[in-house]
């Protein structure tokens, strides 16, 4: 088992290093150059010389990746060109937001959609499992910063129940900044949800197929013993890959939320920065957020051991 | 010697499995059908006609209510919505076709490639695909229109890089799984080509998985054009996109929801269409998934 996760933790090296490679050629495929940027139009030619020596950028492209590389493992990722802020500060700062809404929507997710899946599965092809699979095609197809902006719409517009204007931060207020969160949370959690409900209905119908469901039932268990202890276990392990692409999408997606709700995280860090060709920052933003998802990938590898001790072999 | 068991029990046991009536089996593939009809002839219409210039401006007329003239009322232009969203459906549904077309072409190609030659070239795709799958596929097509700048091109590159890893995984998997069969060393044996083997025997083995792919990616390419171009990064304005529309519809949320109401409702309707004509779809063509 451990020979397992060794071998599971030193794969992702390589595909750290290819993530750092892809990052550091798309930003140099970016047109124009980002010394000029950097001064403005106030560059001589010769300024523009002296900061091109002083960022190593007369070097081969070589060296060039070799320096950035050496500086982001020793987690150094530059200087905001616009505010001249440490780029890891302002992911720092962004994470918690972005944290908050990823977090609780997962949570809010899972927990929904996990007795749903198995509820419909367990009621295959009754109103039940209809009305379940119809609210998850439903869920799947609204997008969701449209449904943010009809959440704003009809609870912050039209009721004024929720606050849209303003922002609370959750390190500083924990419980005065929830309302905040409210609907981010809600309008990126249905998809997701729905996504989750399918998948764990399917694993759960192959599963209450099998041999061992029917002789637990046969020893006389209650149906809930059965569904809890013996037919979760094994139907929650595929679940846990869609709950890791789902990671993916939310860390992804989140530029999009946090524009809808303008919400300071790290999505609107990075769609800033693509509007005002900070490079350091969107460098910043794109390596961080591979490189959680990376982690996440890993973490659910390695959960899958716990859910299925076969994968150990 | 008898054994009695509990009734209840031997009705659990033996619980008949209850077949899904046959008109629902059909039903989600017909309605998924007609609405990605209707997605398909809004973009038709948007091609060939729409009631008004979509970005002709009509200051007199700005903000009204949907009404007979505007079925759809005009946003703060005075530009008649239900033509913008026509358009918009044709922006929508020409850039995600040909994102998918762009994602199965190369994909194919370099899946195939790889996988029926092996060796370094395998190994190096492999790499590759894994490092870019593991960027967010939003993240990543964000990251390529801030090189590409805002245009449809950049979107279907964009896109169309973001979704290839999946297809060259799908298609390498299946070749490497068929390359080794009876009939693909029979090809061989008979004389043929490596190339000839790999395209006439092989590959199409990947059709009915590929098609199912395709499908999804279409939806998937229609949602996230339309989250690119609500964060002002796809097609750029005044060209009506369902996201950009959605997107200035915020400004004017208030005197004017139906602005955000039926962008939303059509991206909504073309995915939903996607998603039941996939399932489907997928019903025929891979048994294999058929519970999902």
């Amino acid at each position: 088992m451990w020979q397992y996760a060794l071998k599971r933790l030193l794969m992702t090296i390589p595909t750290l290093f290819f993530v750092a490679v892809i990052v550091f050629v798309l930003i140099r495929l970016i047109p124009g150059d980002p010394v000029a940027i950097m001064l403005g139009d106030h560059g001589s030619d010769a300024d523009i010389e002296a900061l091109r020596r002083r960022l190593g950028l007369d070097q081969p492209v070589v060296v060039q990746f070799l320096i950035w590389l050496g500086d982001v493992v020793t987690g150094d990722l530059g200087v905001s060109i616009m505010t001249g802020v440490p780029v890891t500060r302002a992911i720092a700062d962004g994470l918690e937001v972005t944290a908050m809404i990823t977090v609780l929507s997962v949570a809010m997710a899972v927990l929904v959609a996990v007795p749903a899946g198995m509820l419909a599965a367990w009621r295959q092809n009754t109103v039940t499992d209809f009305g379940i699979v119809f609210a998850t095609i439903l869920f799947l197809s609204v997008p969701g910063f449209w449904l943010g902006v009809m959440l704003i719409f009809l609870f912050a517009v039209i009721l004024g129940w929720l606050p849209i204007i303003g922002f609370v931060s959750p390190s500083e207020d924990f419980a005065g900044s929830l309302p905040y969160f409210v609907m981010p949370v809600i309008a990126v959690a249905l998809a997701d949800m729905a996504a989750i409900t399918r998948m764990l209905r399917a694993q759960t119908l192959e599963v209450l197929r099998l041999d061992y469901v029917t002789h637990a039932r046969a020893k006389g268990l209650s149906e809930t013993v059965v569904l809890t202890r013996h037919v979760f276990k094994n139907a929650f392990g595929p679940g846990l890959t869609v709950i890791g692409l789902i990671l993916g999408g939310l860390l992804g997606g989140a530029a999009v939320t946090e524009t809808v709700f303008t919400l300071p995280g790290v999505g609107r860090l990075l769609v800033d920065a693509i509007y005002e060709r900070d490079y350091p920052v969107l460098q910043g933003c794109m390596l961080f957020i591979a490189l959680i998802y990376v982690v996440v990938n890993l973490i659910v590898d390695l959960l899958y051991m716990v859910f299925d001790p076969r994968v150990r072999l | 010697m008898s054994v009695t068991i509990d009734k209840a029990v031997a009705r659990r046991i033996a619980a008949p499995r209850r077949r899904r009536p046959w008109f629902l089996r059909r039903l989600n593939g017909l309605i998924g059908t007609a609405l990605l009809a209707v997605v398909f002839v809004a973009a038709l219409f948007g091609i060939l006609w729409t009631p008004y210039d979509p970005v002709g401006i009509d200051i007199r007329d700005r903000l009204a209510a949907p009404s007979l003239f505007h079925w759809m009322g005009t946003d703060e232009f005075g530009r008649d919505v239900l033509s913008r969203v026509l358009a918009g459906a044709r922006t929508s549904v020409l850039v995600s076709l040909a994102t998918v077309a762009f994602a199965v072409t190369f994909g194919t190609v370099i899946g195939a490639v790889s996988g029926f030659f092996r060796g370094w070239l395998d190994r190096l795709v492999m790499m590759l695909t894994d490092a870019l799958l593991a960027f967010p596929g939003l993240l990543l097509a964000l990251s390529i229109m801030a090189i590409a700048g805002p245009s449809a091109w950049g979107i279907v590159m964009a896109l169309g890089l973001a979704y290839m890893p999946n297809v060259i995984r799908l298609v390498r998997g299946t070749v490497l799984s068929v390359r080794e069969k009876e009939f693909a060393e029979a090809s061989k044996a008979l004389g043929n080509s490596a190339v000839y083997t790999l395209f006439r025997h092989i590959l199409p083995n990947c059709t009915a998985p590929l098609i199912v792919l395709g499908t999804m990616l279409f939806g998937s390419a229609i949602l996230a054009e339309s989250a690119l171009s609500f964060l002002g990064l796809g097609v750029p304005p005044p060209a009506p996109t369902w996201g950009g529309m959605l997107s200035e519809a915020r400004s004017s949320f208030v005197q004017a929801p139906w602005l955000a109401v039926f962008p939303g409702l059509c991206i909504s309707i073309a995915l939903l269409g996607v998603n039941l004509f996939g399932d489907a779809l997928r019903d025929r063509l891979d048994p294999r998934m058929r519970h999902l």
